[in-house]
């Protein structure tokens, strides 16, 4: 289970915290891995900048990706990811404080697996995680890796 | 050779006229015969009257002797004297009677012969009986008798009565001869005579009377007008010819009545009424038109009655034409009238007809014919048609008039026929006496600004070239000097022989409407300006509402976050105090984030775009009554809703108001043990509101003005909660629609929303 990789791109630290805190308490134990901007959650897959060097045929399990993200928006990062081919098929959830109309539309169209709103009442924010947990690393089969490999 | 009738019949004539002279000459002839054996046997008779006289005077004369001899008295020798005396004196008249014939005057010879001796004897016997008496003489007389005297005297006198006698037969015979023979002629001749008239009177009746009497009958039938089963005259030589100069009469007349008969047809056949009239007025013909338009009674009317049957009215339709002014009085003057309107009443058009009349004289020197000519027209349809003229000449004038644009109508050579009051404000004074006038009026072309030359009018145009310019825009200069702005439009006028007869100019001044359009078109542009600010200050707007509900929605979450961590990671750390404090710090975020979430969702009904489609607003009403009460199953909360509510809006924004409306009204129903919510519509002003009614805490009116500001609360927090945005956005959805809302209510007794939609 260990094995299972999750990337968090995220900027906002509090969020971050809260995020890891609502995991562990629901004993989602997987590795977190956090992107602190859009550019970065890119590093990750291409092996660059704070991530070069890695061992980019390794793909997280799941990406919780924000939207409003320095540098390069979510939006941005899921397209070029789905411009990718090695995580064209990546599991993606949205996971936001926006609930603008446009961006649901928009984050769908780019291909997002799910789009979650964050919630501002604590407890049901660490609810949703335990759910995503739950859902996305027990529940769902993630499509074979493809191009890494 | 075939001798004519004539030759025929006058030779037929002839020979009974010669025949006739033949008889006449004959028993001319035989008359004088006759007339000459009758003179003869005259002559005879007389002839034998004095032989008769003669023996006669013998037998006296022997009576004298005898008497004598026997008395002897001197009586009876006078008696002898005197009777040989008077036999003696029948001589010369014997003689003359018979002059022509020698044989008795031989024999008259010798009886004068022997009377004279006797006379001579007499004589002496008278002078002896003087002298020696009686015996001498009686002797004498014996003896002289001796020698038989007297009887050679009626021997002689017998002999001249038998010769005459023979004569006398024979002028008998001969006179019985010459009547026989004139009987005879006269019985022949006149036979013949009577046969050669007969003969000519046959052939006159034959060869004249039969083809003239056959000529006469034909002749009375065709004078009746008739020309059938008449076979033609035959005949020959003059009457022939007279026959046949007939027949050609006949065929003549017969083209002339055929000829007349289609005149008359076609004058029938006419529309227009002719009538010929003779020289006192009487009505010779006149046609079935004429007949209809002076009625039937009119046919047989002379001059007189003419005005009495008919009532002639001058043009004016009024006024009674004066007698010696009527058409037939004035062509039978010899006046001659072209197509005058006339208006005519009648006993069988009591409702009166118009017509035009056209009279003329009629001189005509083949026929000697003098009349009057009137040709009448009915003209009510276009009396009707000049009136419907007029009306619709009153009605162009009255458009024209009416018009706001200067129209003017030209000829083809520019010239104004009409022009509108209009046309006069636009160019005072302005005449159009032709094209080559036109330079005299300025103009330019507005969007080039260069000035028009005269032959670049549009009337010009359309009068050169037959083209119809529309919609030029033109600067001009009137002749008092003042500028207009003008659309001018010409178009041509064509005939139906596609010639240009003129044009039709329409001039419209936007002077003002130009300063109006440049006035809008600043607005216009101050208008565009403003929307450009608008719009970029909804796209602030907008990147603001979506900064606030990921901007300000974060540090909330890391509030109410490290807040609940501290609740349930520190709660041994910390007393009641702190952890209500750290309680009320997870509450006000709560609030604020619904205030954030509120504000969108108002912000968003004021920017979204409205799609109208046809909403079961009771069917909605329903729905969300339903998971209002699904969400607190605890209440009893009565919904009455009248189905059948459809209305036109955007089902979006209606469900917000009817969430917030319906949702109000169960939040502040909360404390009714029975709970009564009722959505319905009622007409008011024809416009139907609908409403949704409560029986819950009311609101005092003084306050209803706030209801529907954004964060205006009646409420405490604490006793309803809220954040003051339901009913801003409810109106703004309301508003959007066109509608309008309103409340009433009172503190305790419930609540009314009404609402509006168009």
């Amino acid at each position: 289970m260990n094995s299972k990789l999750i990337l968090l791109v995220e900027d906002n630290p509090d969020d971050e915290a809260l995020t890891l805190r609502a995991f562990r308490k629901n004993n989602v134990l997987n590795e977190v891995v956090v992107a602190r901007d859009g550019a970065e959650a890119l590093d990750f897959f291409f092996g660059t900048g704070a991530f070069a060097g890695r061992d980019t045929s390794i793909l997280p399990e799941l990406v919780l990706l924000d939207l409003k993200l320095p540098k390069m928006n979510g939006l941005e990062v899921l397209r070029r990811l789905r411009a990718y081919p090695p995580t064209k098929l990546l599991p993606v959830v949205i996971l936001t404080t926006s609930k603008e109309e446009q961006d649901v539309i928009e984050g769908y169209i780019l291909g997002c697996n799910s789009y979650v709103r964050k919630p501002v009442d604590f407890s049901q924010f660490t609810e949703a995680m335990r759910q995503l947990g739950l859902y996305w690393l027990v529940l769902n089969e993630s499509p074979p890796v493809q191009g890494a490999i | 050779m075939r001798l004519s009738t004539w030759h025929k019949v006058a030779a037929g004539l002839s020979s009974a006229s010669l025949s006739l002279l033949v008889i006449g000459a004959v028993v001319c002839r035989s008359a004088t015969a006759l007339s000459e054996a009758a003179d003869r046997l005259e002559r005879s008779h007389r002839i034998f009257e004095g032989l008769e006289t003669a023996l006669s005077e013998t037998n006296n004369l022997e009576a004298a002797r005898l008497g004598y001899i026997t008395a002897g008295q001197r009586r009876f020798l006078e008696s002898y004297y005197a009777a040989i005396k008077n036999l003696d004196q029948q001589i010369p008249g014997l003689r003359k009677l018979t002059a022509d014939n020698p044989s008795q005057q031989r024999r008259l010879d010798t009886l004068a012969a022997s009377i004279g001796a006797q006379v001579a004897l007499a004589g002496e016997l008278l002078d002896l009986h003087r002298r020696k008496g009686h015996e001498a003489v009686a002797q004498a007389l014996r003896a002289a008798e001796a020698e038989g005297p007297i009887g050679d005297i009626r021997k002689n006198i017998e002999a001249m009565k038998s010769s005459e006698h023979d004569s006398v037969t024979g002028s008998q015979g001969k006179l019985t001869t010459t009547a026989q023979q004139i009987v005879l002629v006269t019985v022949g001749g006149l036979s013949l005579v009577f046969l050669l008239f007969s003969l000519s009177g046959f052939l006159i009746s034959r060869e004249l009377i039969v083809p003239v009497r056959k000529l006469l009958e034909d002749t009375r039938r065709r004078g009746a007008g008739s020309f059938q089963d008449s076979p033609r005259v035959q005949a020959a030589d003059q009457i022939g010819e007279l026959a046949a100069t007939f027949n050609r009469l006949t065929e003549d007349l017969q083209a002339s009545r055929t000829q007349f008969a289609v005149l008359t047809s076609v004058l029938d056949t006419l529309g227009t009424g002719v009538i010929l009239a003779d020289e006192n007025g009487k009505l010779l013909a006149l046609n079935r038109a004429a007949v209809q338009t002076f009625g039937s009674g009119q046919t047989q009317t002379t001059a007189s009655e003419w005005e009495k049957r008919c009532a002639w009215y001058l043009p004016d339709g009024v006024t009674a034409c004066p007698r010696n002014e009527l058409p037939p009085a004035r062509a039978l003057r010899g006046e001659a009238m072209d197509a005058v309107e006339t208006f005519l009443r009648h006993p069988e058009a009591p409702e009166g007809k118009w017509v035009s009349v056209t009279a003329r004289p009629l001189e005509h020197p083949d026929t000697r014919l003098h009349g009057a000519l009137l040709v009448l027209s009915d003209i009510a349809e276009y009396k009707n048609t000049a009136k419907a003229l007029r009306h619709s000449m009153h009605l162009l004038r009255i458009i024209l008039e009416t018009l706001p644009v200067a129209v003017w109508v030209t000829n083809n050579e520019g010239s104004i026929i009409m022009k509108n009051k209009a046309a006069e404000g636009i160019w005072p004074g302005a005449e159009y006496p032709g094209i080559d006038q036109f330079g005299e009026y300025k103009a330019c072309w507005r969007s080039t600004g260069k000035s028009m030359d005269a032959h670049e009018w549009p009337l010009a145009h359309a009068l050169t070239h037959g083209e119809a310019l529309v919609g030029e825009v033109l600067d001009i200069e009137c002749l008092d000097g003042t500028r207009k702005t003008i659309v001018d439009s010409a178009v041509p006028i064509w005939d139906n022989s596609r010639q240009i007869v003129g044009a039709i100019v329409v001039h419209e001044d936007i002077t003002e409407l130009r300063r109006e359009e440049e006035k809008v078109k600043r607005l216009n542009e101050e208008l565009k300006r403003r929307a450009i600010e608008v719009d970029a200050v909804n796209k602030e707007l907008e990147a603001f509402s979506h900064s606030v509900s990921h901007d300000l929605r974060a540090p909330l979450r890391g509030i109410d976050g490290f807040s609940r961590a501290l609740l349930e990671d520190y709660a041994g750390k910390l007393d009641a105090q702190g952890q209500d404090y750290l309680q009320r710090v997870c509450a006000a975020s709560g609030r604020m984030s619904r205030l954030i979430d509120d504000l969108l969702e108002l912000a968003r009904v004021t920017r979204t775009e409205i799609r109208r489609t046809q909403v079961d607003m009771s069917a909605l009403a329903q729905t969300i009554a339903a998971e209002l009460k699904k969400h607190s199953p605890e209440r009893q909360v009565e919904f009455v809703i009248t189905p059948g509510m459809v209305v036109e809006a955007d089902p979006q924004l209606l469900r917000i108001v009817l969430e917030n409306l319906l949702g109000n009204a169960f939040k502040f129903t909360q404390k009714q043990p029975r709970a009564a919510i009722e959505m319905g519509l009622a007409q008011d002003q024809g416009k139907t509101v609908y409403f949704v009614r409560d029986n819950g805490v009311g609101f005092d009116m003084t306050y209803a003005g706030k209801l529907f500001g954004a964060f205006q609360r009646l409420h405490a927090v604490t006793e309803f909660e809220g954040t003051g945005v339901g009913l801003a956005s409810v109106q703004r959805i309301i508003q959007r629609h066109g509608g309008t809302v309103s409340a009433q209510g009172a503190v305790g007794r419930g609540a009314t929303f009404y609402f509006t939609l168009t």
